[in-house]
């Protein structure tokens, strides 16, 4: 037998106690299974279902601002911050008033109902365009969206500057 | 998931054998080997995601068994670790020389001898182990075999400098 060989031999020779295996297996954190994953999908889905209102209608922090011309989604369309939104109809909601507002987004028409206490532009004459109050908009009109905090008056100057020139 | 237990559970019982002689061998306490193969083996669990080669985690255990065994000599001063107890079960008295004469080794001389003689890897696994270039593996890999030679005719109180302090 060579040296090479005895030395394998020997180095081949300890035996670990019978029961090492059972203890690493023991010892090993638990494997998170398929079920742990669906539990948190469930637990998301159910968030999403709870707060849905909320996250699903982007136009719930708005202030909605009224202008009254048809024909200007075009242009409404050149701002990210603003949408064209339709004034589908006027309604009553236990007596109070609402308006019926639709937008387009890629999923396809969104519906919703904002009661109409909402500010109107400013007076006529002072940007040089027509003043609408919300609860006066015919129905088909078309609505400009501002951000709440961002002062919508800036935007109405350049849609009338447009419209002046 | 479940299946990526089951595979771990595979490596652990083709595996844990050894891996435990390496840590035997090296730190030269069955106690201490069996509680470094756990660790390893715990530590690998928890890392799995880095694992490249999954049809071949032997050398990644390895790695591990073997960075947790030069840790704990670091924490003793990189002493030799001290002879086994008892000699391997059935060994003839030529084997028990032999393992005194390994036990008196200087551990990184033993490390890269049981590489090569214990899990018959070729210079060029060892080179990939230990992250030095081949011609390192052999002149150490043939350093350690000489060592080791004059050991086993030595008398027992003999200490083989390892070859990485060399003097100049």
């Amino acid at each position: 037998m060579s040296e090479e060989q005895r030395l394998r031999q020997l180095l081949s020779a300890p035996r670990p106690s019978a029961d090492l295996e059972r203890r690493i297996l023991e010892g090993l954190p638990p494997a998170r299974s398929w079920r742990h994953w669906w539990g948190i999908a469930a637990s998301v889905a159910l968030m999403l279902a709870v707060f849905w209102p909320t996250l699903g209608d982007p136009l719930a922090p708005f202030i909605a601002h009224a202008h009254a011309e048809q024909g200007l989604e075009g242009r409404l369309a050149e701002s990210p911050r603003m949408a064209g939104v339709v004034l589908v109809k006027h309604c009553r909601v236990a007596g109070r008033p609402y308006l019926h507002l639709r937008w387009s987004t890629p999923a396809g028409p969104l519906d919703a109902f904002y009661a109409p206490e909402l500010p109107a532009l400013p007076p006529r004459g002072e940007h040089g365009g027509r003043a609408w109050t919300v609860a006066g908009l015919p129905e088909g009109a078309v609505l400009a969206i501002h951000p709440p905090g961002i002062d919508p008056l800036p935007w109405i100057r350049k849609i009338n500057l447009k419209e002046d020139t | 998931m479940l299946g990526e237990r089951r595979r771990f559970e595979q490596w652990v019982r083709r595996y844990h054998g050894d891996l435990y002689r390496h840590a035997y061998w090296l730190m030269g306490d069955p106690t201490l080997a069996e509680e470094l193969v756990q660790e390893t083996f715990y530590r690998a669990w928890r890392g799995r995601r880095g694992l490249r080669r999954r049809d071949e985690p032997f050398p990644w255990l390895l790695g591990i068994l073997r960075h947790a065994c030069f840790a704990e000599l670091g924490r003793r001063g990189r002493q030799a670790a001290p002879l086994p107890e008892e000699p391997v079960e059935d060994a003839s008295p030529e084997l028990v020389d032999l393992q005194r004469a390994l036990a008196r080794l200087d551990p990184g001389q033993r490390d890269i001898l049981l590489l090569h003689a214990l899990h018959g890897m070729s210079y060029a696994e060892i080179s990939e182990q230990l992250e030095i270039p081949l011609g390192t593996v052999m002149s150490r890999l043939s350093r350690a075999r000489a060592a080791l030679r004059r050991l086993w005719d030595a008398p027992d109180d003999t200490v083989i400098p390892f070859p990485g302090r060399r003097r100049r």
